[in-house]
C-alpha cells in the first residue's frame, strides 16, 4: 500500500504533504471557498500568488451592497464603491456569473450607471438576480426579458417597464417584483399581452403598477402561489385592464388592494390557502357600491378554499352590502376576520357550513344587540365549529353578546381564547369582574374544556 | 469480484479503514452520501473493508458523527454551530480536504462555508500560511499589483 506524499505524519505539524495538497487543489475548488467570502475580501486573493491572482473570479456568486460604506470595517466612500462594482463586473467580460445581488439602500446613483450594470449582468447568463433599488432607473424590458438563463428574479425598484405584446421567460421559477409600473408598448394592439413562464411556482408583486391597454395574461401552469398588492394611488383611469392567472396548480393566493383591478383566476380549483386584504380610500364612497359586486366576483373565485384571511380596512361603515351577497365557502375550516359588523358575521358563519376555526382580530362593530338575540344558529355551530379565537376584545356589550352567542349556541366548542385590545390596559375597566361575567355564561358545548384569557399586551 | 450493493441499505453498515490503519463502521446509507466511498463500494463490493488512503483516524469519526445526523435528517444551524466550535481553523482545514476527498458534497459546502467565514477578516499573510502559499511575488511585483488593485484595498485594515 503506497502512501502518497507524506500524508500519515501527525496533524499538528505543518506537513509539506499537506501543503501540496492545498494547494494542488484545483482552482474551483478554492474558488468555492471564495464564493462564501464577500467579494469585498475575495477580490484580496490576487495578491497571495500568481497563481491566485485570477482565482477570485471563478466566483460565479456575486454581491454587492451599498451598506458597507457604513460598516465599521470598510468604511467607503460612494465614489469607491461604484468603482470597484466597475472593477469587479470588468473581470467577468467574459465570463458567466450565476448569481448577482444589488442593494442600493443608502444613496441615489446615477440612473445611466445603474442601468449599464444591470444590462452587463442581463448579458451573462445569469441566474439569480436580486436587485434593491430605491431610486429610479432604466431598465430596458427587451434585455430583460430576453434573459433566458433567470430561474430566480427580484426586482424592487423604481421603473417603467414597456411590455411587449408576448413575453416567455422559460427557466424563471420565481418571480418578485416591487415598484414596477408595466405600460403597453403598443396602443394599437387590441388583444391581451401575454406573459408566459412556463415553470414558474412563486409569483410576487407588490406595488406594482399594470397601466397597459390590454389585459394581461399570465400563462404560470405550474404556479403554486401567487400574491399581488395593487394600490393605484393616482390612476383615475375608469377603465383597467385585468390581470388574468392561467395556472391548473394554484393553491395559494393572495391579494391586497381596492379591488379596481381585475384579478381573474382561471381554473383555481385547488387553491386551498387565500388571504384577501381589501383596502379602500375613505373619500372614495362612490365607488362602494360597486365594491359588493367586485367583492363578490373574487371572492366566489375562491370559494373551496381551507383557510381564508379576510381583512377589510375602512371599508366596513359604508360598505354593508358586501356580506349579503357571499359565495358558500363548502370547504372553509379556518376564518380569520377583522373589523366586522355583527350581520356580517353572521352571514358569514352561515356561508361556511364547516367552520371549525374563528380568529376575530377586532372585535365587533356596529353590532345591533338583537341581532344575535333572534338569530338563527349557522349550521357548523352544530357540527364542526370548535375554536373561536377573539383578538382586540373591547369589553364592551357587543362583544359580550357575540361571546354570550357563541356559547350558548356552539355545540361541540372545546376552546375559546379572548386577548384584550391593548387599550383595556389603560381603561378603567375591571377585568376579573369581565373575565368572571364570561365564565359565568352558559355553554351548551359538553366537550367545552376551555376559555382562555391572555394578558393584555399591544399588538 | 463485484457484488451488487444491498438493496436493503437500512440497517447494513460499511467497513472503513483510514490512511493510518484503523477501522470504522458506517451505515451504507451514510456511506451512499459520501460518493467516494459509493463508488469503491460499487467496484469492490459491500462486504469488504473499503481502504480509504488519504483520510485519517483523527477526522473520520467527525465525518462519521455529521453523517449520522444527516441521514436521520437531523442537521440543524445549532448542530453544525457545536460541530465547529471547538475545532482550530487547521482542524477545520483537514476535515475540509477530507471531505473533498470523499466527495461528500453536504460536508464539503458547509465547512466551505466554514472557511470562508474564519478566513474573512483575516489578513493576506494569514491567508497565505493557510493555503500554504508562497508567496512568489517579487517585492516589486507584489506592491504593483497591489497598486493596480488599490480600488480593492481602499479603506481595509492592514494586516494584524
Amino acid at each position: 500500500m503506497e502512501s502518497n506524499e507524506a500524508k500519515h505524519l501527525p496533524m499538528e505539524k505543518t506537513t509539506i504533504g499537506e501543503r501540496d495538497m492545498i494547494s494542488s487543489l484545483h482552482e474551483s475548488i478554492l474558488g468555492h471557498i471564495l464564493s462564501f467570502i464577500p467579494i469585498i475580501n475575495a477580490v484580496h486573493t490576487s495578491v497571495l500568488s500568481r497563481r491566485w491572482i485570477e482565482v477570485w473570479t471563478s466566483i460565479t456568486n456575486l454581491q454587492f451592497d451599498d451598506s458597507w460604506l457604513y460598516s465599521e470595517k470598510e468604511k467607503m466612500q460612494k465614489e469607491q464603491f461604484v468603482n470597484f462594482v466597475e472593477k469587479v463586473l470588468l473581470h467577468f467580460t467574459n465570463s458567466n456569473i450565476k448569481s448577482f445581488s444589488l442593494c442600493l439602500n443608502s444613496h441615489k446613483y446615477d440612473a445611466s450607471q445603474i442601468s449599464e450594470w444591470i444590462c452587463f449582468i442581463l448579458n451573462r447568463e445569469v441566474q439569480k438576480l436580486h436587485i434593491q433599488y430605491a431610486d429610479k432607473v432604466l431598465l430596458s424590458s427587451k434585455s430583460l426579458f430576453s434573459c433566458n438563463s433567470l430561474v430566480e428574479l427580484t426586482l424592487q425598484m423604481t421603473c417603467t417597464l414597456n411590455l411587449p405584446i408576448s413575453v416567455c421567460l422559460r427557466n424563471l421559477q420565481k418571480l418578485s417584483i416591487s415598484g414596477i409600473k408595466f405600460a403597453s408598448d403598443s396602443s394599437t394592439y387590441s388583444n391581451d399581452i401575454t406573459l408566459s413562464f412556463p415553470i414558474l411556482k412563486d409569483f410576487e408583486a407588490r406595488g406594482c403598477e399594470w397601466s397597459t391597454v390590454q389585459n394581461i395574461s399570465l400563462q404560470v401552469p405550474l404556479l403554486e402561489r401567487f400574491s399581488i398588492a395593487i394600490w393605484n394611488r393616482h390612476s383615475n383611469e375608469s377603465c383597467k385592464s385585468a390581470i388574468k392567472v392561467y395556472s391548473r396548480r394554484l393553491t395559494d393566493f393572495s391579494y391586497e388592494g381596492d379591488l379596481e383591478q381585475d384579478i381573474v383566476l382561471c381554473d383555481s380549483w385547488l387553491i386551498r390557502n387565500a388571504s384577501i386584504v381589501i383596502v379602500i380610500d375613505e373619500d372614495k364612497k362612490d365607488r362602494i357600491e360597486k365594491l359588493a359586486f367586485q367583492a363578490h366576483n373574487l371572492l366566489r373565485q375562491i370559494d373551496e378554499v381551507e383557510r381564508l384571511k379576510l381583512l377589510f380596512y375602512k371599508v366596513l361603515r359604508h360598505g354593508k352590502d358586501i356580506f349579503t351577497n357571499l359565495p358558500v365557502f363548502g370547504r372553509l375550516t379556518y376564518l380569520q376576520l377583522n373589523e366586522v359588523n355583527g350581520e356580517a358575521l353572521l352571514q358569514l358563519l352561515h356561508n361556511c357550513p364547516i367552520l371549525n376555526t374563528l380568529v376575530l382580530l377586532n372585535g365587533v362593530a356596529d353590532l345591533q344587540k338583537d341581532i344575535f338575540t333572534s338569530a338563527m344558529v349557522p349550521h357548523c355551530f352544530l357540527s364542526s365549529f370548535k375554536i373561536f379565537q377573539f383578538k382586540g376584545f373591547n369589553a364592551n356589550e357587543q362583544d359580550l353578546c357575540l361571546v354570550k352567542f357563541v356559547l350558548e349556541n356552539a355545540e361541540i366548542l372545546e376552546k375559546m381564547t379572548i386577548s384584550p385590545a391593548f387599550w383595556l390596559g389603560y381603561a378603567y375597566i375591571d377585568m376579573e369582574k369581565v373575565k368572571e361575567q364570561i365564565l359565568s355564561l352558559p355553554k351548551s358545548s359538553s366537550s367545552f374544556c376551555m376559555t382562555e384569557f391572555s394578558d393584555i399586551s399591544i399588538k | 469480484m463485484a457484488q451488487e450493493a444491498s438493496s436493503s441499505t437500512s440497517s447494513k453498515t460499511i467497513s472503513l479503514k483510514t490512511g493510518d490503519g484503523e477501522i470504522f463502521e458506517i451505515e451504507a446509507s451514510a456511506a451512499k452520501q459520501m460518493k467516494t466511498v459509493q463508488r469503491l463500494i460499487d467496484d469492490l463490493g459491500d462486504d469488504i473493508t473499503i481502504p480509504l488512503h488519504n483520510v485519517f483516524s483523527k477526522e473520520l469519526p467527525k465525518i462519521i458523527e455529521y453523517y449520522k445526523k444527516d441521514i436521520t435528517g437531523e442537521i440543524t444551524k445549532d448542530f453544525e454551530a457545536e460541530f465547529v466550535k471547538d475545532l482550530n481553523d487547521d482542524e477545520v482545514k483537514v476535515l475540509f480536504l477530507a471531505a473533498n476527498y470523499l466527495d461528500a458534497n453536504k460536508l464539503f459546502e458547509f465547512l466551505s462555508q466554514n472557511i470562508a467565514d474564519r478566513l474573512e477578516s483575516k489578513s493576506v499573510e494569514y491567508v497565505r500560511k493557510y493555503f500554504g502559499v508562497e508567496n512568489d511575488f517579487t517585492p516589486e511585483e507584489e506592491s504593483k499589483l497591489r497598486e493596480e488593485r488599490a480600488w480593492s484595498f481602499r479603506g481595509i485594515k492592514e494586516d494584524e
